[in-house]
């Protein structure tokens, strides 16, 4: 680093002293390209600031040192080199330069060359990424792109990814990145709240086989330019426009199968019967009658066959794109339609997308993208556990196998009465259980641009995201989970409308060895939402369902509300290239959001970012092996404004109360305490990084460190209830994310057998360095317990807190010297757990730091091979070194007898089996003791896909004309490496709630996929 | 072009106040506190936090603290009750198991200070708002006959409390140490005797709301509990001499809904099943009427019994007496004449014939009755002349003979009490309280102020492990966390 220091500064020494009078000669012309002269190519003097451009006939007139080497250039051309040693009249035709175009790297607000580049902006083109039996490119995008980490908050299809870009910023709710398609910010969406589990992925509207590129921008440098939306990294996403020339049509069809990854073992109905008859013999309580002849019970139903199935997924898409002189289109359709590995869930969309560009005059030209999706989600209850279980998951794992889903009279059985509280019939809840969520999304953009002044780029857009959502659910009077309600049913629905308006001028001018790209600009933005929630309840007919909610006796709500917010923004940036050696960025954003406290609404969100390519020196210009280095630096400040609208504001709630038989009271709390010092939360990053390439390409190598601090760090935090309240935002503190990434691409073998290999690297460590109070800010509470994570100064999030088991009480011991709960009195066989403080009592001050959510370390793998007609791509991700609370386990060894458990039962504590592993049946345990045992090694490394493909197109194009006929096959998920228990340890449950991630608790769990299809081009 | 540029600056000027928030569909609490409505709305909000408040169905602090917890903590954390419900929570109540960590009494430390909040809010911000002095002294004294009911709760329940008398305007405000108990009670005390000279006769009268006579009732009972004895009787007396709650003459008729808020009810607070949506009403059936009774339409509908009268509660009655046949249910008689027995069950509070499914119900809580009353009197005049005066036995013996009474007429049981010594009698009034008062709020008040906390519940319930600590509950570990100010009740 500071080797680098000093050649910059004594470059710049150079830089200022260089001109040296010489003979000068004098060459002159024209450059063009096949079709009509260029105006603004660069005409530069090598290895000086000496040079101009073409002017609008694209002529050029320069006097250059004689013997001096000339540079002709245009961006997207391929540059040409002359020796000039008398005056010349030069006619110079450039060619299009393909490989080059592909290099261009899209940034907020505009392109650069990749060469050009000065922040970490990560690029993935269509073909880097899975469009494959994939909704929505969250999925296709993980493991792909360093310091990018997507976890699965649910495996219900259709349910939202989560996308951590450089580790965990915030500790309020929003920690997603900022999604710009085509120009237009995307509003996330949430749920009225109508069905319970997870709602829809904002991203699934969109065809991931539209989108040319995805770019990640993920130093402040990159982001600046998106102000306060920056903070958590910025998906650009390009889609496809139309090319001029013949029609190109695309047709590609998968069909896939899904299956559950594993099963997780239970007891089969005797063993579980002889469980239930020990764990009531060792509390002296009575036997349960159904457990009277465990021998006679046999293996009974296996629940989990009865809920999970092999389920089929379908993807259709079509696109057709061409143009002629001015006009360019790109068209397509798509169909996906996918059924869950739980019965009864499905995810089905559509999307129609036109992109039309047209050349209106010589100044101006216009364009529009637009794309019209609608998805409906059919969902099961999961992922729903509070106090109580009920997600079907856990009541699959619970029901006792002793019961069989229909009884004699071919009804379904009602419930598992034995397990503390029942549990419904999971086969019943799946069938008859509703949950419905229909979304229809228009996003759109319509822009004009004018070229004037030669040099100057007028654009003004337009843009719309607009979603209209239904929430439908219903339960029937007649299953466990309409039991306390006598069948329920809800209907919400939801109006989101945003709109864009943005105009920025850029200008690009080349004078000599110096190049600069500026842009400025003005952005407003608005978001109105409006929704309306009925649910009613108590319904003595179950046939129309949530289709006329009026049948139900019982009002339970009615609701209806809007809110919404404003942005305003003002942007530059300015992109200085120095001899195409010395690259710098400046770049700022003013925002103004109507979130927070009237004083402190806009914000300026400044970032530099300088790059040296050092390749261009003199002295590495005869390193062959490298053939490309360049040294990146660049810091910034971004804001995060993702708090809910109104949120400074002291808001007054409806209440309702009665007076006597008759008098209904109508008055009005204070729902939401009054800040006007909220303020934006801001995080500032340092970012350097070197891009290497060797062996004339065959390896690039580019490598990362960041430091990223965030500070006012937004909250909802816990007050005092001697308030009134309970939470309230507040900016609370400072917290850091430091990581590497590392990325490297090989070419290893060229020729008739391709293999290329890409594998990258990502590390990421955070730490909270302050809240402003002393105590830490607990997780919500799960089954009741509390502080099992929590957000405490010092350590990261996502930190596991609860009890170090210590073996089991033995019949050598004894159990009144055993450090015990104020609440439970041990006996021989029931768990031990280490005294911290050794004061014979265990209470918080026992509980120790049991592992941490965050991995350690995240990589992805990528190997294609192809041989002519015949690829194979074989992609490995994983994660490692984080850990997960699985808080199925609290459920899944019970050892009470009350629900079905996992085998680790077989092994539990008897006089016989003196295991230090696991405790006695008991009928009345300390229920919810939170310890080590229940957090798991969530590392894993798994095989995400293989992809084989085989090009037809030969053998049968002379007759139809095909371009490409791609047959394919793939398998997903196929091998999946983890010590993880559970189900599958992609799992997340509380993502995007930062007090509380980590968990796995009644989880939908992730799926193995093998599809096959087909690919034509014609 | 130029065109184009100036029409955008024009816009972004005329954009000043486009970053204002307007919240249309909620009040901004800034602009409010204005008008007469404003000072009744705000006043009408501590109700709704009294009761069942506005955390969603599926909240863990959906309900006000009478809507299940005031009268369930009362008798598990006693020899009334067993709790069979499978939470955590309610099991260590009733088994004494309890720590600073568990919800209920988190919930209920909340809902009070919720409650307290929004009659603070009516006590500043209602006398700076033009209207009728009358009617606005009145909504104070509304507020403050609340606040003094809050502050009872907990001053009884957790010992020193934070005392916060004013809106927590800054967050500070709210970040304050436990106040000793004799100023809690002065404070409860100033609290009740500004609102028994505030509330207006004519306007808002009862119907759930405080009044002159329900302030006076509940000084009597706050005096009890400070040692006041004098004042404690002279407050009684007030009530039963006025008699304008006389005792109904069926002890049945007090949870008749036709009675409601009438005749012995002094105060109780309101709840309807009929006047509401949603699941507001109070829980006394879902938690207390016998399970799976429920039985082609007829029978009690969505009830779970949780809460269980004990053994030693049951068989402590005269067969005869008319309090046990009201306050258990023990069988139950369907249309067809077919009928089924379980094990006692609460069931004073279900009148059969109004509701006959059970749900959904209009029944309020009762606060203060006369009776209640009367042993309150009987109490303070047993301490004050050290054994019992001939008004004490007076009072005692009104509340039996009424229980002689089977609807029909008056049974040689529980005669008349006479002859006692000081000791006797603080005994016969713990015991006519425990049959008096089954379920409303009452029994661990009792055992804890007679000092037989342990020795009762010991003798009644052999899985508790009641200890000498237990007369108070432990300050929530979410507050202390968040207060480091804020001690704890050894030696929780």
């Amino acid at each position: 680093m500071k080797v680098s220091v000093r050649l910059l500064i004594s470059s710049m020494f150079v830089l200022c002293t260089h001109l040296v009078v010489a003979q000068q000669v004098l060459v002159m012309g024209t450059v063009s390209d096949n079709k009509e002269t260029l105006v603004g190519a660069s005409v530069a003097e090598l290895g000086t600031t000496n040079g101009t451009i073409t002017d609008v006939d694209g002529k050029f007139t320069l006097k250059v040192t004689a013997g001096s080497k000339v540079r002709v250039s245009y961006t997207g051309y391929l540059p040409q080199e002359f020796t000039i040693t008398a005056d010349k009249t030069l006619d110079v035709v450039l060619e299009e330069d393909q490989e080059l175009l592909n290099e261009v790297v899209v940034i907020g607000y505009g392109v650069v060359k990749k060469s050009d580049l000065t922040g970490s902006v990560a690029t993935l083109k269509s073909e880097d990424y899975i469009n494959t039996a994939v909704s929505s490119i969250d999925q296709g995008i993980q493991g792909k792109v360093t310091g990018v980490v997507v976890a699965m908050s649910s495996g219900q299809p259709g349910a939202p990814s989560s996308i951590r870009i450089r580790g965990t910023n915030s500790i309020n709710g929003n920690n997603e990145p900022l999604y710009v398609i085509d120009g237009v910010f995307i509003v996330p969406e949430t749920n009225v709240g109508a069905v319970t589990g997870p709602s829809l992925n904002p991203l699934a509207s969109l065809n991931p086989a539209d989108i040319e590129s995805i770019e990640v921008l993920k130093d402040a440098s990159a982001t600046a330019i998106y102000g306060t939306r920056g903070a958590n990294g910025v998906i650009l996403v390009t889609t496809k426009r139309g090319k001029k020339g013949a029609p190109v049509f695309n047709i590609n069809y998968a069909h896939s199968v899904q299956e559950l990854r594993k099963k997780i073992p239970m007891l089969n109905a005797s063993q579980l019967a002889i469980l239930g008859n020990e764990a009531t013999d060792n509390a002296g309580a009575p036997r349960r009658l159904i457990y009277a002849s465990p021998v006679n019970l046999g293996v009974g139903t296996d629940w989990q066959d009865q809920i999970f199935q092999q389920a089929p997924m379908d993807n259709l898409q079509l696109s057709a794109r061409g143009g002629t002189d001015g006009s360019t289109y790109a068209v397509s359709t798509n169909f996906f339609n996918q059924q869950g590995i739980i019965q009864n869930s499905q995810f089905t969309k559509g999307n129609i997308r036109i992109n039309l560009d047209q050349r209106l005059s010589s100044v101006f030209n216009m364009g529009t993208s637009i794309n019209v999706n609608r998805s409906s989600l059919r969902g099961v209850v999961t992922d729903s556990e509070g106090a109580i279980p009920s997600s079907v998951t856990s009541w699959a794992l619970a029901f006792n196998p002793g019961l069989s889903v229909y009884n004699n009279a071919g009804q379904y059985v009602f419930e598992n009465n034995t397990s503390q509280p029942a549990v419904g019939n999971p086969v019943a809840d799946i069938n008859k259980t509703e949950q419905i969520n229909n979304s229809t999304r228009l996003l759109g953009n319509f822009f004009v641009t004018a070229d004037f002044l030669k040099k100057f780029k007028f654009k003004t857009s337009i843009g719309t995201d607009a979603v209209f959502l239904t929430e439908k659910s219903f339960i029937p009077n007649d299953i466990k989970r309409g039991q306390a309600s006598n069948g329920q049913a809800a209907i919400a629905t939801q109006q989101g409308l945003s709109w864009l308006w943005e105009n920025t001028v850029s200008y690009n001018t080349t004078f000599g060895n110096h190049r600069i790209d500026a842009v400025v600009g003005h952005s407003m933005q608005a978001y109105r939402n409006e929704f309306v929630f009925s649910a009613t309840s108590d319904f003595d007919d179950n046939r129309l369902g949530y289709n006329a909610i009026q049948v139900g006796k019982d009002k339970t709500l009615m609701l209806n509300g809007t809110s919404g917010w404003q942005l305003q923004s003002f942007l530059g940036r300015i992109n200085y290239n120095l001899m195409e050696k010395y690259l710098f960025t400046l770049s700022a954003r003013v925002d103004g959001s109507s979130k927070f406290g009237t004083g402190n609404r806009y914000g300026a969100f400044p970032s530099f970012a300088f790059a040296w390519r050092l390749k261009e020196e003199s002295f590495l210009e005869s390193v062959d092996a490298i053939s490309d280095l360049k040294w990146r630096i660049g810091y910034g400040v971004v804001g995060n404004e993702g708090i809910p609208p109104y949120s400074s504001l002291g808001l007054l709630e409806t209440t309702e109360a009665y007076f006597g038989e008759n008098e209904i009271a109508k008055g009005s709390g204070q729902a939401t305490r009054q800040n006007n010092a909220l303020r934006w939360e801001t995080t500032s990053q340092f970012d350097t990084g070197i891009d290497i390439g060797l062996f004339n390409g065959r390896v690039t190598v580019v490598a990362d460190i960041y430091y990223k601090r965030t500070t006012d760090l937004l909250l909802n935090a816990p007050v005092p209830y001697t308030s009134g309240f309970d939470y309230s935002f507040f900016n609370v503190g400072s917290l850091e994310n430091k990581g590497m990434e590392l990325a490297v691409n090989t070419v290893n073998t060229v020729g008739d057998l391709k293999w290329n290999s890409a594998v990258n690297i990502s590390f990421n460590r955070n730490k909270v360095l302050d809240l402003s109070s002393d105590q830490g800010i607990p997780a919500d509470p799960m089954l009741g317990i509390n502080g099992w994570t929590a957000i405490n100064a010092g350590v990261a999030m996502g930190t596991f807190y609860g009890y170090k088991t210590d073996g089991i009480i033995q019949l050598n011991e004894d159990p009144s010297a055993v450090a015990r709960f104020v609440d439970y009195v041990p006996t021989y066989g029931d768990r031990k757990y280490v005294d911290k403080d050794g004061d014979g009592d265990l209470d918080e001050n026992d509980k120790f730091v049991l592992g941490n959510a965050n991995p350690d370390f995240s990589f992805g793998i990528t190997n294609s091979v192809s041989f002519k007609k015949l690829s194979l791509s074989v992609f490995i991700q994983g994660v490692y070194g984080n850990e997960i609370v699985n808080f199925n386990k609290f459920a899944l060894e019970s050892f009470d007898g009350n629900q079905n458990n996992s085998t680790a039962a077989l092994n539990r504590w008897t006089p016989e089996n003196p295991t230090n592993e696991y405790p006695r049946a008991n009928v009345s345990p300390r229920v919810n003791t939170i310890s080590n045992h229940h957090v798991e090694d969530g590392s894993y490394l798994r095989v995400k896909d293989i992809t084989l493909a085989y090009d037809l197109a030969s053998h049968i194009s002379k007759k139809i004309k095909l371009t490409s006929c791609k047959v394919f096959a793939s398998a997903k998920n196929l091998v999946t490496l983890t010590n993880y228990t559970g189900y599958d340890p992609e799992v997340n449950r509380f993502i995007n709630n930062p007090r509380s991630f980590g968990a796995d608790f009644g989880s939908y769990p992730a799926a193995k996929i093998f599809s096959a299809g087909l690919n034509i081009t014609f | 072009m130029n065109r184009l540029i100036i029409i955008s600056i024009l816009l972004v000027f005329q954009a000043c106040n486009f970053l204002d928030e307007d919240p249309e569909s909620v009040i901004n609490s800034s602009t409010y506190y204005k008008t007469e409505s404003d000072a009744v709305a705000a006043t009408n909000a501590i109700y709704d936090y009294l009761t069942v408040g506005t955390e969603g169905i599926f909240s863990r602090g959906f309900g006000g603290i009478f809507f299940n917890d005031y009268w369930v903590f009362k008798d598990i954390l006693s020899d009334n009750c067993t709790e069979t419900i499978v939470s955590q929570e309610y099991r260590t109540l009733n088994d004494f198991g309890f720590t600073a960590e568990n919800e209920r009494i988190e919930l209920y430390w909340q809902k009070l200070y919720k409650t307290i909040s929004a009659a603070n809010v009516v006590i500043d911000r209602v006398p700076g708002i033009a209207m009728d002095p009358a009617k606005r002294d009145h909504l104070v004294a509304e507020a403050r006959f609340i606040r003094a009911m809050m502050y009872f709760e907990g001053v009884r329940l957790f010992g020193d409390v934070p005392l916060i008398l004013h809106e927590a305007v800054n967050l500070e405000d709210a970040f304050v140490a436990r106040t000793p108990v004799p100023d809690v009670y002065n404070a409860i005390v100033e609290d009740l005797e500004w609102a028994r000279t505030h509330f207006s006769t004519t306007y808002r009268v009862g119907q759930g709301r405080g009044t002159a006579m329900a302030s006076r009732a509940l000084l009597s009972k706050v005096y009890l509990e400070m040692g006041e004895y004098q004042q404690a009787a002279d407050q009684a007396a007030a009530v039963v001499e006025s008699n304008a709650h006389p005792l109904f003459s069926d002890f049945e008729d007090i949870f008749q809904l036709e009675n409601a808020n009438s005749g012995e009810i002094i105060f109780a607070v309101n709840y309807s099943g009929t006047l509401s949506q949603g699941f507001k009403p109070n829980q006394y059936h879902v938690r207390l009427l016998p399970p799976n009774l429920h039985v082609n339409g007829e029978g009690p509908k969505n009830a779970f019994g949780w809460e269980v009268p004990t053994d030693d509660l049951f068989n402590s009655f005269d067969p005869q007496d008319r309090r046990r046949s009201v306050t258990f249910i023990t069988s139950f008689t369907y249309s067809n004449n077919n009928t089924v027995t379980f094990r006692p069950y609460i069931g004073k509070f279900w009148d059969r014939d109004d509701e006959p499914l059970g749900n959904n119900t209009d029944a309020d809580v009762i606060y203060l009755r006369t009776a209640d009353i009367m042993l309150v009197y009987a109490e303070a005049l047993n301490e004050i002349n050290n054994g019992p005066n001939a008004i004490a036995y007076d009072m005692i013996n009104k509340v039996r003979k009424r229980a002689r009474f089977n609807g029909v007429t008056e049974l040689p049981i529980l005669p008349d009490l006479s002859g006692l010594n000081y000791q006797a009698f603080k005994d016969a009034i713990l015991q006519e309280r425990r049959w008096e008062l089954v379920m409303e709020g009452s029994r661990y008040h009792d055992l804890v102020r007679m000092g037989k906390l342990v020795e009762k519940v010991s003798a009644a319930k052999p899985t508790a492990t009641p200890q000498a600590f237990h007369v108070l509950l432990p300050i929530p570990q979410r507050e202390r966390n968040l207060n480091p100010s804020l001690t704890q009740n050894n030696p929780y």
